[in-house]
């Protein structure tokens, strides 16, 4: 089996106090895979080492090694990692200053790849149909975001997320501030996200609802270490480690 | 029930009077100068704009104003040339670098540049620009006025790309944007309505501004507009003068220049809202 991360003995502290204490963690390619854990166990940190981002907080030392899709990132150029795998926030945020259409396609627009026009309508098309968008706005694309309902803007990010054509895409609790509905549908797209194009989807999420609705496989993490992890099923069913069962029944 | 509904009446209708009582001057002011001033630009017609002022003997003669707008508009115009870019490159560097040593530098110097009387820098640049070549000139009056204009500028954009939430950079940076690009497309979009803001503040600013232009553009009013190395009028310098002479005429004029001045004002103001479309986070 490959993997799409790779994780050795990662360690990450701010400012001297540590964040994560020794990660070893494995996702294999083309699966879903649920980070789950209280608030404060390092999920965030840890999604955002996957893409770099954490080189962006100031006091912030890194150590072990991290590798996508075989490669060690540390020897990337760090905005090849960020458009390999791209990131759907918490907080929806789409650019406000920019239309919904130049919100799909600025990545690829920076990247300079793609050159005509009509090659840009149809990476933006495909990017909004992939978030389940599209029907929703074909109308209006040069509309600001802000026009749109909280659970659209965040299917807006996935669809700028997607336009970048990433390997990888990284969630950071992408339904923690959506309504059930919204959350569904979402949900509903990163199936099929994963399934047609085979993009791997590693997620964090503190709802174990989600990660037994969606994931193939589950992480279980708590004050900055991996407590346990494995197929979603056997940890929903079967959870080794005591803080596991307590977050599954709500207690942590 | 009725007492807390009388409190709830009386707190309103204060609150009230004292918002009108706080706007109350600026209306004051707008219409007190609309009724001096706008008669005398009515009846001087286009020849106030194209004409150059009366000599002080011939009281009939209204004239014009032309040298007083043509200073104003070349010398706010290269102030501004001058000023928006140092300006807007310092808050980003400050934006960027919150606790860099030069960041605290600069935010001192900004913030005790806006507290020196503006006719200190008026004499700074009388002795660093007039006295080595001799002569008052229309440059250095713009470049006192961008001294003014610079820590205007640079606080007012600072402090909108401040407030451009990091979730907007985060995500910039998540789609693989470099540093430039990511100050360029997305922290100055965002910050584009407080950007402008400062701009266009600082723009009034110089143009309201008399003192820093005594010893610098120094004022000239017998032709339109002698060139960038000559002193040159202004209409704040020419309302100076002419109200405090002793002739009836020229206090309409001045009046009717103030009148202008507003004109002025509120046309960039309108302009400049129309100009950039709202931000809303």
């Amino acid at each position: 089996m490959s993997y799409a991360i790779e994780m050795e003995n990662l360690r990450v502290s701010i400012f001297e106090k540590e964040i994560l204490k020794g990660i070893n963690l494995k996702v294999p390619e083309g699966t879903i895979t649920a980070l789950m854990g209280p608030s404060g166990s390092g999920k965030t940190t840890l999604l955002r080492v996957v893409n770099r981002l954490i080189d962006l907080i100031e006091g912030v030392k890194v150590s072990g090694t991290v590798k996508v899709f075989g490669k060690s990132i540390m020897d990337m150029d760090v905005y090849d990692v960020r458009r390999m795998s791209s990131m759907v926030f918490q907080m929806p945020n789409p650019f406000p200053h920019m239309s919904i259409y130049d919100n799909v396609v600025i990545g690829a627009r920076i990247n300079g790849v793609i050159k005509s026009k009509k090659e840009m309508d149809e990476l933006a098309k495909w990017a909004l149909e992939k978030a389940m968008l599209w029907d929703e706005v074909k109308g209006r694309l040069k509309d600001p975001p802000w026009r749109l309902s909280g659970g659209q803007q965040q299917r807006l990010c996935l669809a700028r997320a997607l336009a970048l054509k990433p390997r990888l895409l990284l969630l950071d609790e992408p339904t923690a501030n959506i309504d059930p509905v919204n959350t569904l549908k979402i949900e509903e797209a990163l199936r099929n996200i994963r399934k047609e194009e085979g993009i791997t989807i590693f997620m964090v999420t503190h709802m174990p609802q989600q990660a037994i609705r969606l994931a193939d496989y589950t992480v279980m993490m708590y004050d900055g270490k991996v407590v346990e992890g494995g197929p979603t099923e056997e940890i929903a069913i079967n959870p080794k480690h005591e803080v596991t069962k307590r977050f599954l029944r709500g207690e942590v | 029930m009725v007492s807390r509904k009388l409190v709830d009446r009386i707190f309103t209708v204060s609150v009230t009077l004292l918002a009108l009582v706080a706007v109350l001057p600026i209306f004051h002011i707008i219409y007190y100068i609309t009724i001096k001033g706008l008669p005398v630009v009515l009846e001087g017609g286009v020849n106030f704009f194209t004409q150059i002022p009366p000599s002080p003997i011939r009281v009939n003669e209204l004239g014009g104003i032309a040298p007083a707008i043509a200073g104003t508009l070349f010398m706010t115009a290269v102030a501004t040339v001058i000023a928006v870019p140092i300006a807007v490159l310092a808050s980003v560097f400050s934006a960027e670098y919150p606790n860099h040593n030069l960041t605290k530098i600069v935010r001192a110097t900004s913030r005790s540049l806006l507290e020196v009387p503006t006719i200190v820098i008026g004499i700074v640049v009388f002795a660093l620009l007039v006295m080595p070549f001799g002569r008052f000139t229309a440059i250095a009056g713009a470049v006192a006025l961008a001294i003014v204009m610079i820590p205007y500028v640079y606080t007012y954009t600072e402090l909108a790309l401040l407030s451009v939430p990091r979730t907007y950079i985060e995500a910039a940076y998540g789609i693989g944007m470099k540093r430039a690009q990511v100050i360029y497309m997305v922290t100055m979009g965002v910050a584009r309505r407080g950007i402008v803001r400062g701009i266009t503040i600082a723009i009034a600013k110089a143009m309201g501004e008399t003192a820093p232009l005594l010893f610098t553009a120094f004022g000239a009013r017998n032709m339109i507009f002698g060139g960038p190395l000559e002193p040159s009028d202004a209409i704040t310098l020419m309302i100076y003068v002419f109200i405090q002479s002793p002739f009836e005429h020229w206090h309409r004029i001045a009046w009717g220049a103030a009148f202008l001045l507003l004109v002025l004002y509120l046309t960039l103001f309108l302009i400049s809202r129309r100009l950039v479309g709202e931000v809303r986070v």
